[in-house]
């Protein structure tokens, strides 16, 4: 790789992916708080299979970002 | 859409462009595509599962879910009704008897619409029914 003043093109990469994992987590965030105003307003019988989704995915997008961190 | 976002990695990493890339970096590509296509599926499944027409013998509620962080809440009384329409247009509509049904209120909210509601003839003779019924209590003087 083409080293620019002792940042190679992987590094610049890496930070990119970085901030689009963070925001990422943040959409995570907005669909378990959305789940859970909808849960709230609407019964529909499995609000906790509903909830326990988003709350999986968020887990999934933090463990994906943690991951980034380790082996970037 | 779905499922051809699923299985595209195993089409990609086919190409001889991903020997190129380091292989942590493939990976984290890969890992961040699964979480896009999830991204994309959940969306639209929490679009289309909190799309919601409540219809009670007292007041039609509308919750129009456009994404996931914008949403419309609107509700109204069924003596407020003026009238109901509904259509049904296509080829694939008709086969499995889906339409939108139309209801305009006397109020300044604007109309409610219900859309791609199955059996929306159902949908519109419940609807002329509760208002016949509701007409029914006014003149009997009933008030519930």
């Amino acid at each position: 790789m083409i080293p620019i003043i002792g940042i190679s093109l992987w590094s610049i990469l890496k930070i990119f992916i970085l901030i689009v994992l963070a925001l990422y987590i943040i959409f995570a965030v907005v669909v378990i708080r959305q789940v859970q105003l909808m849960t709230d307003t609407l019964e529909v019988g499995f609000e906790a299979q509903l909830r326990l989704l988003s709350f999986v995915h968020l887990l999934f997008a933090i463990a994906v970002l943690v991951f980034a961190v380790l082996i970037l | 859409m779905a499922i051809v976002l699923v299985f595209a990695p195993s089409f990609v990493t086919s190409f001889s462009i991903s020997s190129s890339i380091p292989s942590n970096f493939l990976f984290i590509f890969i890992l961040m595509w699964y979480l896009m296509t999830t991204a994309f599926i959940l969306e639209k499944f929490l679009t289309w599962f909190f799309n919601v027409y409540i219809v009670t013998d007292e007041r039609i509620i509308d919750i129009d879910f456009y994404n996931l962080i914008y949403k419309e809440v609107s509700d109204a009384n069924i003596d407020k009704i003026q009238d109901v329409t509904y259509n049904m247009g296509g080829v694939i509509r008709t086969m499995f008897n889906y339409g939108n049904v139309m209801i305009q209120t006397a109020s300044e909210v604007p109309n409610f619409e219900f859309l791609a509601v199955p059996k929306p003839d159902k949908v519109a003779r419940v609807l002329q029914d509760v208002r016949v019924e509701e007409e029914q209590e006014k003149i009997e003087g009933r008030v519930r």
